[in-house]
């Protein structure tokens, strides 16, 4: 590694704590050995030097502060490896039949969706509301808005949601965007 | 506030219609600005809707926001460390941070911005050693 060593320590000391807290929530880091965590950490701060700093040089003060960036690029890096890890491979005699069997194929919704008929912002409050099992207390802070108004936009996006689908089923199946149903424009 | 099963199948309805939906994974400084609170708005809807389409990494700006508000108290513990020149200016910064009366500071904004320049020279002299 070209430069002084005394920058890099001075990089990885103030820093290697912000990296092991930001994999330690990761899924799947409870599996993880003590060995692994510590190589993790490392692949983290490899990673920000490779290729003459390509990573470490993308950063913008200006933009995020570094701790908050960090914690994005170790999380990233981190669960990368962590998928790439080989599985721990177990004998087929020892899994019970009911975990091989194989679930019903969802047929893929044929509907097609207007373009824009939720915005960005109601997308990400129904996800985390009906994924992430947030409550509109919790999306409001992550959100930086009132839980009321969670609430109003979450009413608003299932209104247009339950009018849109009663719609199709009145038109019958693989109904595509017509001029009435593409009235369900966002607002 | 009703979050019937009903409702539930609408939005797993309308995630599955929208997945072929292309969108971009947003570049880490990106996801890092957001979490700041720092995007501009046009970038904003573009990472709320990837975000929509891949809720777990929500998870991923909860932590980072988490990083940056310990980020203080966590470089204040190790200043002690650090030679007493450091120790004293930021025992003085954090000082000024808690007697600042601008309240347009968040309620630590004041001693976060300071710390995060220090922060930020440690990455500066990194790259700004010779040969790199």
């Amino acid at each position: 590694m070209r430069g002084e060593r005394g920058a890099w320590d001075r990089f990885v000391d103030g820093f290697t704590g912000v990296v092991q807290s930001a994999i330690r929530t990761l899924p799947g880091f409870g599996q993880v050995g003590r060995g692994e965590a510590a190589d993790l950490a490392q692949d983290v701060f490899t990673a920000l030097v490779a290729q003459d700093y390509r990573l470490l040089k993308q950063y913008d003060p200006a933009r995020a502060a570094p701790a908050t960036w960090l914690t994005i690029v170790a999380r990233s890096i981190a669960r990368d490896r962590m998928r790439r890890r080989q599985p721990i491979g177990v004998a087929i005699d020892d899994v019970p039949e009911e975990a091989l069997s194989v679930p019903p194929v969802e047929p893929k919704e044929k509907v097609q969706i207007p373009p824009g008929m939720l915005s960005p912002r109601q997308e990400l409050i129904l996800a985390l509301l009906y994924e992430k099992d947030m409550d509109p207390a919790e999306v409001a802070a992550a959100l930086d808005i009132e839980a009321q108004t969670v609430r109003s936009q979450h009413h608003k996006a299932l209104t247009k949601l339950r009018r849109y689908f009663a719609e199709i089923e009145t038109t019958g199946g693989d109904a595509k965007p017509t001029a009435a149903l593409s009235r369900f424009k966002r607002s | 506030m009703d979050r019937d099963q009903t409702a539930r199948e609408q939005w797993h309805r309308y995630r599955s219609a929208t997945a072929q939906t292309e969108t971009v994974e947003p570049t880490a400084m990106m996801l890092a600005a957001y979490a700041d609170r720092s995007l501009a708005p046009k970038d904003r809807a573009a990472v709320e809707t990837w975000l929509a389409r891949n809720p777990d990494r929500f998870d991923d700006i909860l932590a980072a926001r988490r990083a940056a508000s310990e980020r203080p108290r966590a470089a204040a513990r190790s200043s002690w460390r650090d030679s007493a020149s450091w120790g004293a200016a930021v025992c003085g910064l954090m000082l000024v941070a808690w007697m600042s009366f601008d309240l347009g500071q968040a309620s630590v904004g004041g001693g976060v911005d300071n710390l995060a320049d220090r922060d930020t020279a440690v990455i500066v002299a990194v790259l700004d050693e010779p040969g790199i």
